[in-house]
């Protein structure tokens, strides 16, 4: 560290200049087997420095009281995200019977027409632990302890029990890189739950969701759920992502806007699973959008005579 | 300091950073610590130094970031050799020196950071980046400078006295 001045006025272009190479490197795809192994030697330290943080968290948590209280209100927030679940379930289920019927109807009406049904989706999910996030406030990514070694591969949607977190965007041998969905680089095909609206749901510098493109006679309310639609083929279809906090309507403008609430808590995130395998959604066997907008007049059945 | 110490000390740090910080509350935004460090050596260290300390602390950060591989490294790199060649009397004499350079580092950082992304295509909201990230980065990693400070000036003025050892 006490080089001659001349050597030490040297030093920091040298390194300038090596940054600068790993950087075009890495674009070269050149780099990546060295930060492969060098995140190998790294996982385990992170990994071990994640673990102090319950015990970090617990020294400022002071009285006994309060950490009684906190594990019940954890408790009972796990019981709504529970409840939550299985009321998603039951509406998906509804929805899923009526299209059913509908397409039973159809082949009823068309006894000539060869039709095979839509598969269902095939999930073969790993359980991969969160070992650290993004070192940046620029960026919104978690590193998992699954890579490639593990049938990991980049565009893998990862999720929760809870909703969809993101998608592998890097992988390694044994840790890959998720980008969040609330990240602004982000952007999901979603779908209102009750009016099935699509619209696409986009991150913002402050890790807010918005679902966008919303068509303007949508009746979007607070409270709606907001799921994946499968479409583009990048995600499973029905996939939470959250709900509705508000809506941002005018007339003036083609499209509305909603703020989401994100179903899956990303301060808090220790597992995730990787879907390692899925049927994209077809959206041939989509049916039609449902009317949503306000009702249409209806006729008078028969004329009077 | 020896390298075979400063290696793992500031990896440690890094590590700190990838894995312990939360976003502060009101803010929303973490502190940088790593940048914090760089940029306080820079201002106390002879010229040189800061820049070794970015650039293991960049590798450190470039590792587990979904950033491009280099864009810490060069950053954290270029501001600690920048910052080092304004004179550490500058900072030790003045009050108000420390925190302003603190705030336009934190600037310089992502906008170099943020140039980068612009320059691979990925779409920038400028505004909504510096007024919402950066502004309150800047923020909280100045209030982290007297925890960072304090500590690193007693080191510095004591590698001075080793240096002067008869």
């Amino acid at each position: 560290m006490y080089a001659p001045d001349r050597n030490r006025s040297a030093l920091p272009i040298v390194l300038l200049v090596l940054a600068l190479l790993a950087l075009i490197l890495h674009l070269g795809g050149v780099l990546h087997p060295l930060e492969d192994i060098a995140f190998g030697w790294l996982q385990p330290l992170l990994s071990s420095v994640r673990g102090l943080s319950p015990g970090a968290e617990s020294i400022t948590g002071s009285l006994a009281d309060v950490n009684a209280l906190r594990e019940q209100v954890k408790q009972l927030q796990n019981q709504v995200v529970e409840l939550n679940i299985a009321r998603v379930r039951i509406r998906e289920l509804e929805n899923e019977n009526t299209l059913l019927r509908q397409q039973l109807a159809y082949k009823q009406a068309n006894p000539d027409f060869d039709i095979l049904g839509a598969a269902v989706l095939q999930r073969n999910p790993d359980l991969a632990r969160v070992v650290g996030q993004d070192p940046s406030n620029l960026a919104r990514y978690i590193i998992i302890d699954q890579g490639s070694e593990e049938g990991v591969k980049t565009g893998m949607p990862v999720v929760t029990p809870q909703g969809l977190v993101g998608r592998v965007t890097a992988t390694g041998t044994h840790w890959a890189k998720v980008l969040l969905i609330t990240d602004a680089t982000s952007a999901v095909n979603a779908v209102v739950q009750s009016t099935r609206a699509t619209g696409i749901v986009q991150g913002d510098v402050n890790g807010n969701l918005t679902i966008k493109y919303l068509p303007q006679g949508e009746a979007i309310k607070v409270g709606d759920l907001i799921l994946t639609s499968g479409m583009g083929g990048g995600f499973p279809k029905r996939l939470v992502i959250g709900q509705v906090t508000s809506v941002r309507r005018h007339d003036i403008e083609l499209f509305q806007e909603a703020e989401i609430q994100p179903s899956v808590d990303f301060a808090r995130l220790e597992f995730v699973l990787v879907l390692k395998r899925f049927t994209p959604a077809d959206i041939t066997q989509e049916p039609p959008p449902t009317p949503t907008a306000a009702p249409r007049p209806t006729r008078t059945a028969t004329p009077t005579p | 300091m020896p390298l075979w110490i400063l290696v793992p000390l500031l990896a440690l740090v890094a590590m700190i950073q990838i894995t312990l910080l939360p976003p502060l509350p009101l803010v929303g935004v973490k502190p940088e610590l790593a940048l914090a460090l760089v940029v306080t050596w820079a201002m106390l260290a002879p010229m040189g130094e800061a820049a070794v300390w970015g650039f293991i602390l960049g590798v450190c950060l470039d590792l587990a970031s979904g950033l491009p591989f280099g864009m810490h490294t060069l950053a954290l790199t270029l501001l600690g050799w920048v910052i080092g060649w304004v004179p550490t009397t500058f900072f030790r004499g003045n009050l108000l020196a420390p925190p302003l350079a603190m705030m336009l580092a934190t600037l310089v950082y992502h906008t170099i950071l943020l140039g980068f992304l612009a320059l691979f295509n990925t779409p920038i909201d400028w505004l909504a980046y510096l007024g919402r990230v950066t502004l309150p980065t800047a923020l909280v990693n100045t209030l982290a400078l007297p925890l960072l400070y304090l500590p690193l000036l007693a080191y510095s003025e004591r590698q001075v006295a080793y240096r002067h050892k008869p």
